[in-house]
Protein backbone atom coordinates (compact mmCIF):
# COMPACT_ATOMS: atom_id res chain seq x y z
CA UNK A 1 0.00 0.00 0.00
CA UNK A 2 1.46 3.17 -1.30
CA UNK A 3 1.43 6.27 0.96
CA UNK A 4 3.06 9.46 1.51
CA UNK A 5 3.42 11.40 4.52
CA UNK A 6 3.91 15.69 4.79
CA UNK A 7 4.42 16.63 8.37
CA UNK A 8 2.85 20.49 8.59
CA UNK A 9 4.24 21.64 12.02
CA UNK A 10 2.62 19.43 14.24
CA UNK A 11 -0.13 17.81 11.83
CA UNK A 12 0.49 14.77 10.21
CA UNK A 13 -1.00 14.57 5.98
CA UNK A 14 -1.20 11.51 4.87
CA UNK A 15 -1.56 10.92 1.19
CA UNK A 16 -3.25 7.68 0.32
CA UNK A 17 -1.85 6.60 -2.92
CA UNK A 18 -4.25 3.59 -3.82
CA UNK A 19 -7.55 3.39 -6.05
CA UNK A 20 -9.40 1.12 -3.72
CA UNK A 21 -9.52 0.77 0.27
CA UNK A 22 -11.10 -2.69 0.29
CA UNK A 23 -11.13 -6.30 2.04
CA UNK A 24 -8.41 -7.32 -0.44
CA UNK A 25 -5.53 -4.59 0.74
CA UNK A 26 -7.50 -3.44 4.04
CA UNK A 27 -4.80 -5.86 6.10
CA UNK A 28 -1.89 -4.31 4.94
CA UNK A 29 -3.32 -1.06 4.85
CA UNK A 30 -4.03 -1.15 8.61
CA UNK A 31 -1.00 -2.54 9.54
CA UNK A 32 1.33 0.30 7.66
CA UNK A 33 -0.74 3.13 8.52
CA UNK A 34 -1.34 2.31 12.01
CA UNK A 35 2.79 2.03 12.08
CA UNK A 36 2.69 5.71 9.88
CA UNK A 37 0.35 7.39 12.52
CA UNK A 38 1.77 5.51 15.83
CA UNK A 39 3.60 8.76 17.03
CA UNK A 40 0.81 11.35 15.99
CA UNK A 41 -1.72 12.92 16.98
CA UNK A 42 -2.94 15.40 14.56
CA UNK A 43 -3.49 13.18 11.68
CA UNK A 44 -4.84 14.32 8.29
CA UNK A 45 -5.75 11.78 5.47
CA UNK A 46 -6.03 12.94 2.06
CA UNK A 47 -8.42 10.25 -0.20
CA UNK A 48 -8.18 12.22 -3.31
CA UNK A 49 -6.82 9.21 -4.93
CA UNK A 50 -9.20 6.66 -3.81
CA UNK A 51 -12.59 5.74 -5.70
CA UNK A 52 -13.32 2.98 -4.02
CA UNK A 53 -13.85 2.14 -0.48
CA UNK A 54 -16.13 -0.94 1.25
CA UNK A 55 -17.18 -1.63 5.10
CA UNK A 56 -13.38 -3.00 5.26
CA UNK A 57 -11.59 0.02 4.77
CA UNK A 58 -14.32 2.13 6.82
CA UNK A 59 -13.03 -0.04 9.89
CA UNK A 60 -9.68 0.46 8.91
CA UNK A 61 -10.05 4.32 8.45
CA UNK A 62 -12.40 3.85 12.05
CA UNK A 63 -9.67 2.44 14.14
CA UNK A 64 -7.49 4.97 12.63
CA UNK A 65 -9.51 7.55 14.90
CA UNK A 66 -10.25 5.17 17.71
CA UNK A 67 -6.08 4.67 18.18
CA UNK A 68 -5.58 8.86 17.62
CA UNK A 69 -8.49 10.06 19.95
CA UNK A 70 -7.41 7.24 22.70
CA UNK A 71 -3.94 9.37 22.18
CA UNK A 72 -5.65 12.78 22.78
CA UNK A 73 -5.59 13.66 18.94
CA UNK A 74 -7.86 13.42 16.19
CA UNK A 75 -8.25 12.66 12.60
CA UNK A 76 -9.66 14.22 9.60
CA UNK A 77 -10.35 13.72 6.08
CA UNK A 78 -10.54 15.78 2.91
CA UNK A 79 -10.79 15.03 -0.65
CA UNK A 80 -13.83 12.32 -0.64
CA UNK A 81 -14.85 11.02 -3.54
CA UNK A 82 -18.95 11.54 -4.27
CA UNK A 83 -19.94 7.57 -4.15
CA UNK A 84 -17.16 7.26 -1.14
CA UNK A 85 -18.87 10.20 0.64
CA UNK A 86 -22.27 8.59 0.23
CA UNK A 87 -21.06 5.44 1.71
CA UNK A 88 -19.32 7.33 4.93
CA UNK A 89 -22.70 8.88 5.36
CA UNK A 90 -24.57 5.49 5.25
CA UNK A 91 -22.90 4.29 7.92
CA UNK A 92 -22.43 7.38 9.83
CA UNK A 93 -18.92 8.26 9.80
CA UNK A 94 -19.41 11.81 8.89
CA UNK A 95 -20.21 12.08 12.24
CA UNK A 96 -17.45 9.91 13.83
CA UNK A 97 -14.82 11.97 11.88
CA UNK A 98 -14.65 15.61 9.99
CA UNK A 99 -14.63 15.74 6.53
CA UNK A 100 -13.18 18.54 4.31
CA UNK A 101 -13.46 19.92 0.72
CA UNK A 102 -9.96 20.92 0.91
CA UNK A 103 -6.24 20.33 2.16
CA UNK A 104 -5.89 24.04 3.84
CA UNK A 105 -9.94 23.50 5.71
CA UNK A 106 -8.30 20.42 6.97
CA UNK A 107 -5.19 21.94 8.22
CA UNK A 108 -7.00 25.48 9.68
CA UNK A 109 -9.17 22.98 11.46
CA UNK A 110 -6.23 21.69 13.36
CA UNK A 111 -4.97 25.37 14.25
CA UNK A 112 -8.31 26.66 15.87
CA UNK B 1 -36.43 -9.18 -22.85
CA UNK B 2 -34.02 -11.04 -20.65
CA UNK B 3 -29.92 -10.36 -20.47
CA UNK B 4 -27.67 -12.36 -18.97
CA UNK B 5 -24.08 -13.00 -17.89
CA UNK B 6 -22.27 -15.15 -15.91
CA UNK B 7 -18.92 -15.17 -14.06
CA UNK B 8 -17.12 -18.10 -12.05
CA UNK B 9 -14.62 -16.28 -9.41
CA UNK B 10 -11.55 -17.53 -7.12
CA UNK B 11 -12.42 -17.97 -3.47
CA UNK B 12 -10.03 -15.22 -2.71
CA UNK B 13 -9.89 -11.80 -2.00
CA UNK B 14 -7.76 -10.84 -4.87
CA UNK B 15 -10.66 -12.05 -7.23
CA UNK B 16 -12.84 -9.10 -5.68
CA UNK B 17 -11.90 -6.45 -8.70
CA UNK B 18 -12.38 -8.66 -11.21
CA UNK B 19 -16.12 -9.65 -9.96
CA UNK B 20 -16.73 -6.17 -9.26
CA UNK B 21 -15.39 -5.01 -13.02
CA UNK B 22 -18.08 -7.71 -14.17
CA UNK B 23 -20.98 -6.73 -12.06
CA UNK B 24 -19.84 -2.74 -13.40
CA UNK B 25 -19.63 -3.69 -17.35
CA UNK B 26 -23.24 -5.47 -16.92
CA UNK B 27 -24.60 -2.38 -15.16
CA UNK B 28 -23.28 -0.16 -17.90
CA UNK B 29 -24.77 -2.26 -20.63
CA UNK B 30 -27.99 -2.12 -19.93
CA UNK B 31 -30.41 -0.18 -21.24
CA UNK B 32 -34.48 1.30 -20.53
CA UNK B 33 -33.62 2.60 -18.26
CA UNK B 34 -30.02 3.46 -17.99
CA UNK B 35 -28.53 3.20 -14.65
CA UNK B 36 -26.88 6.44 -13.21
CA UNK B 37 -23.16 5.73 -11.99
CA UNK B 38 -24.39 6.27 -8.77
CA UNK B 39 -27.45 3.27 -8.53
CA UNK B 40 -24.17 1.07 -10.66
CA UNK B 41 -21.78 1.63 -8.04
CA UNK B 42 -24.42 0.68 -5.32
CA UNK B 43 -24.94 -2.47 -6.40
CA UNK B 44 -20.91 -3.17 -7.20
CA UNK B 45 -20.98 -2.01 -3.78
CA UNK B 46 -23.41 -4.56 -2.37
CA UNK B 47 -22.14 -7.34 -4.66
CA UNK B 48 -18.56 -6.64 -3.21
CA UNK B 49 -19.58 -6.72 0.28
CA UNK B 50 -21.52 -10.13 -0.35
CA UNK B 51 -18.78 -11.94 -1.93
CA UNK B 52 -16.02 -10.35 0.58
CA UNK B 53 -18.41 -11.87 3.16
CA UNK B 54 -18.73 -15.39 1.18
CA UNK B 55 -14.71 -15.50 0.87
CA UNK B 56 -13.90 -14.38 4.54
CA UNK B 57 -16.89 -16.45 6.15
CA UNK B 58 -18.17 -19.39 4.00
CA UNK B 59 -14.54 -21.84 4.54
CA UNK B 60 -14.26 -22.60 1.27
CA UNK B 61 -11.09 -24.08 0.06
CA UNK B 62 -9.28 -20.50 -2.58
CA UNK B 63 -7.56 -23.16 -4.83
CA UNK B 64 -10.26 -25.30 -5.45
CA UNK B 65 -14.07 -23.86 -4.64
CA UNK B 66 -15.59 -21.15 -7.23
CA UNK B 67 -18.36 -18.71 -6.60
CA UNK B 68 -20.92 -18.39 -9.16
CA UNK B 69 -22.32 -15.29 -9.93
CA UNK B 70 -24.85 -15.09 -13.01
CA UNK B 71 -26.60 -11.37 -13.55
CA UNK B 72 -30.01 -11.11 -15.45
CA UNK B 73 -31.87 -7.75 -16.25
CA UNK B 74 -35.50 -8.27 -16.66
CA UNK B 75 -36.90 -6.18 -19.51
CA UNK B 76 -40.22 -8.25 -19.45
CA UNK B 77 -42.14 -6.25 -17.74
CA UNK B 78 -41.48 -2.40 -19.41
CA UNK B 79 -43.20 -1.03 -16.13
CA UNK B 80 -41.37 -2.60 -13.76
CA UNK B 81 -37.58 -3.88 -14.97
CA UNK B 82 -35.21 -5.69 -12.34
CA UNK B 83 -32.33 -6.56 -11.81
CA UNK B 84 -31.22 -9.96 -9.93
CA UNK B 85 -27.89 -11.47 -9.25
CA UNK B 86 -27.65 -14.63 -8.07
CA UNK B 87 -24.59 -15.97 -5.84
CA UNK B 88 -24.06 -19.74 -5.20
CA UNK B 89 -21.35 -21.05 -3.21
CA UNK B 90 -20.48 -24.40 -1.67
CA UNK B 91 -19.72 -22.77 1.69
CA UNK B 92 -20.62 -23.29 5.73
CA UNK B 93 -24.82 -22.30 6.14
CA UNK B 94 -25.11 -18.90 6.45
CA UNK B 95 -27.84 -16.70 8.01
CA UNK B 96 -27.72 -12.70 7.22
CA UNK B 97 -29.68 -13.03 10.43
CA UNK B 98 -27.40 -14.47 12.73
CA UNK B 99 -25.46 -11.65 12.36
CA UNK B 100 -25.35 -8.71 14.97
CA UNK B 101 -26.44 -5.27 13.83
CA UNK B 102 -23.67 -2.90 13.30
CA UNK B 103 -23.01 0.28 15.65
CA UNK B 104 -22.69 3.23 14.78
CA UNK B 105 -20.11 5.05 17.20
CA UNK B 106 -16.39 5.93 17.51
CA UNK B 107 -15.86 2.22 19.44
CA UNK B 108 -17.22 0.35 16.09
CA UNK B 109 -14.81 -0.54 13.63
CA UNK B 110 -17.01 -3.03 11.41
CA UNK B 111 -19.79 -5.35 11.22
CA UNK B 112 -21.23 -2.74 8.15
CA UNK B 113 -21.15 -5.42 5.21
CA UNK B 114 -24.89 -6.50 5.32
CA UNK B 115 -26.38 -3.15 6.62
CA UNK B 116 -24.75 -1.86 3.45
CA UNK B 117 -26.37 -4.61 1.50
CA UNK B 118 -30.01 -4.10 2.40
CA UNK B 119 -29.49 -0.45 2.29
CA UNK B 120 -28.68 -0.26 -1.55
CA UNK B 121 -30.78 -3.58 -2.43
CA UNK B 122 -34.35 -3.58 -2.40
CA UNK B 123 -34.78 -7.36 -1.79
CA UNK B 124 -31.82 -9.92 -0.57
CA UNK B 125 -32.95 -13.53 -0.23
CA UNK B 126 -30.81 -16.17 1.29
CA UNK B 127 -31.61 -19.65 1.01
CA UNK B 128 -29.76 -22.99 1.96
CA UNK B 129 -30.30 -25.66 -1.08
CA UNK B 130 -28.62 -29.05 -1.14
CA UNK B 131 -25.72 -27.62 0.72
CA UNK B 132 -25.21 -24.67 -0.96
CA UNK B 133 -25.72 -21.26 -0.07
CA UNK B 134 -27.96 -19.30 -2.71
CA UNK B 135 -28.03 -15.68 -2.08
CA UNK B 136 -30.29 -13.32 -4.31
CA UNK B 137 -30.04 -9.84 -4.90
CA UNK B 138 -32.86 -7.86 -6.54
CA UNK B 139 -32.95 -4.21 -7.62
CA UNK B 140 -36.09 -2.33 -9.10
CA UNK B 141 -34.67 -0.50 -11.92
Amino acid sequence: MEMKTEKIQDIMIVQILSDVLEAHNAKAFKKEIHEVIKDAQKVIFDLNQVSFIDSSGCGVILSCIKHLKTAGGDLKLFGVAKEVMTLFELIRMHRIIDIYLSKEDAIQSFMK
Amino acid sequence: MKYNQQIDIECDLAALPAMRVFIRQFCENLSHPKLTDEKIHQIELAAHELVANIIQHADLNPSKDKIKISATSNHLSEEHPTLEILFLDHGKAFNPKDAPDPQFDENSVGGFGLYIIEQFIDEVIYQRVNGQNLTYIKVHL
